[in-house]
């Protein structure tokens, strides 16, 4: 009971759940439990961990959401980092998880929920915030390491997607806020614009690329079919145009792509 | 009589392992001894963190220092948590495994923090019989390290390091000393560092740790942000006469500086291990703004 106490007091300083710490230990009032020092009371004592408890976990918030961060500014970051953290307290050894239903949270804490025209700039921070908790996701992904780059002699049938190649599509173009962002440039809140990346994983390194929805549809394709000439194929009939066509614009892509490391070989 | 060090080697002075420092290490191959890097940063990870950490295992003695084992809780011992790390361990095969003495969380919750037990027979109990189970399990030795604690109970009757000796005695675990903690506790807590150290079994101390705190007047936060103070220098040169050679480790978690400043600061150390030590200045207290005990950080995401 001493550790559940110590625990709530640590989690909820003010007290502001129905959880009150007094009913954990009958006699719980700090000086009872906790020594006062020759310069400190219990409470004071107390108090350094209830600080650190809190700021701890806001730091590692904003490492994982540093680009969120920057986005709404320390102040209001703390502040949902905060609202998140008392209602998600963490249950996981990896603090990699701590994020993990961050996203939700704002879905859910957004002001506007209600409403039936939202806030666009709502709608970023949100997107922004699944996409880099989906990066770092990514980043520590365990996936299959040694393989064969494709290269431009590699025959249609041998070129394969690399194991670790996601395609995520935003009404923002959160990928360049990102980018912009982690390369210590000064972005800023971008307009409503409907955007399409790609997130390739090689040698551990992760590349973020913008492509076009023509490109996006291809390489969705291509994931799900993981053979080209059935991905041209069914492309072709997506967009109703001719296998030659496709197969055209296919070559350019397919140039560019093996440059950028979007290929091994099978 | 038990073994020195449990017949666990003296690995000399070693920094911990920092994401910040990855490239600088893996290109430019600085003499150090061995790098301890945090279990919890590596378990979960398949990507360069831990492909980083298995090169840098190939070349230097590494040892796993872990925060969440919450050796003290009344929860069961989690032992998924216990599987991933004998899984990071048979891979990497570090010279030992360490964590605190001290509980993380209840109710399945992880403060991220490491709580002080109330220290009397009963918790002496529990700890002990849990350190054999983890040991059963992980088929090596732990090695505990005394956490810096900013509070004590009512309810503790047995000192510090007479916990630690008896933990030692009764479970046949090993001593990891983290001389700053020692010096953070007493001043927290109203003991004398030098009783405590002078309490300790030497012959279990298998590691030291050695760091920088911050002094907020009526109380001191182990920040792992700055250099190590004097009077915590001092502590470490009695502690080094009584237990003699280890492996001693400069921990630096917050304001993390290039590496070669870091390992300058470590390479102090051999100043400190013999009875003629050089003068030490008073440290000056700087920094009132509080900052983060024992900073723990998640290695960042980094793009090409
Ligand atoms: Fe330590």
């Amino acid at each position: 009971m001493f550790q559940q106490w110590m625990q709530q007091m640590l989690l909820d300083p003010h007290q502001k759940t129905a959880q009150n710490p007094a009913d954990l230990l009958p006699s719980s009032f700090e000086g009872n439990v906790v020594k006062e020092s020759s310069r400190l009371s219990a409470k004071e004592h107390l108090a350094i961990y209830q600080r650190s408890y809190i700021a701890r976990l806001r730091n590692c918030m904003a490492q994982q959401f540093s680009a969120l961060e920057y986005c709404l500014g320390e102040e209001l970051f703390t502040a949902f980092a905060d609202e998140y953290l008392a209602e998600n307290p963490s249950t996981h050894y990896n603090l990699g998880e701590l994020g993990r239903g961050f996203t939700k949270y704002l879905e859910n804490a957004r002001p506007d929920r209600e409403a039936t025209e939202k806030e666009e700039w709502i709608d970023f921070i949100i997107a922004l915030a699944d996409f880099e908790f989906k990066l770092n996701e990514i980043f520590e992904e365990q996936a299959e390491e040694h393989y064969k780059l494709a290269t431009s002699k590699t025959i249609k049938s041998n070129l394969k997607l690399v194991p670790i190649c996601y395609l995520f599509k935003y009404d923002f173009p959160v990928q360049n806020y990102y980018s912009d962002f982690k390369h210590e440039r000064t972005p800023e809140v971008p307009l409503k614009q409907l955007s399409y990346c790609v997130v390739l994983r090689h040698n551990f390194k992760l590349s973020l690329f913008d492509i076009h929805e023509e490109q996006f549809h291809f390489l969705t394709l291509l994931k799900r079919l993981n053979d080209i000439n059935l991905t041209i194929k069914q492309f072709a009939k997506d967009y109703s145009k001719s296998i030659d066509e496709v197969t055209a614009v296919w070559q350019i892509w397919k140039a560019r792509w093996i440059e950028l490391n979007f290929f091994r070989e099978q | 009589m038990s073994i020195k060090r449990l017949g666990l080697p003296a690995l000399g002075l070693g920094l911990g392992l920092r994401s910040k420092h990855f490239n600088h290490i893996l290109e430019q191959a600085p003499e150090v001894e061995w790098f301890e890097a945090i279990s919890e940063n590596f378990m979960d990870s398949f990507g360069r963190p831990r492909n980083i950490l298995n090169q840098i295992a190939e070349r230097y003695p590494v040892v796993l220092h872990g925060v969440s084992l919450s050796i003290g809780s009344t929860d069961p011992l989690n032992f998924e948590y216990l599987k991933r790390l004998k899984a990071l361990a048979d891979e990497v095969k570090p010279k030992w495994v360490s964590d605190h003495l001290c509980w993380t969380g209840v109710l399945t919750i992880n403060s991220h923090d490491l709580l002080p037990l109330p220290l009397n027979e009963e918790s002496l109990d529990h700890v002990c019989e849990r350190v054999l189970k983890v040991q059963e399990f992980m088929q090596r030795p732990l090695m505990l390290e005394n956490p810096s604690t900013y509070a004590s109970f009512t309810n503790s009757d047995i000192p510090e390091w007479e916990f630690l000796s008896e933990m030692t005695k009764r479970t046949d675990c090993g001593l990891l000393l983290d001389v700053n903690n020692v010096y953070v506790s007493s001043f927290n807590n109203d003991f004398d560092p030098v009783t405590y150290i002078k309490g300790l079994p030497h012959d279990r101390i298998v590691q030291m740790h050695l760091a920088g705190h911050q002094h907020c007047g009526n109380y001191i936060i182990d920040t792992h942000d700055r250099k190590v103070t004097s009077e915590v220098w001092k502590l470490f040169n009695l502690a080094y006469r009584l237990v003699g050679k280890n492996s001693i480790l400069l921990e630096w978690d917050g304001n993390i500086p290039e590496f070669d400043v870091y390992h300058s600061e470590l390479l102090k150390a051999k100043k400190y291990m013999h009875e003629n030590m050089p003068d030490l200045v008073e440290t000056e207290h700087e920094g009132m703004v509080e900052s983060v005990s024992n900073p723990i950080n998640f290695i960042p995401t980094e793009i090409a």
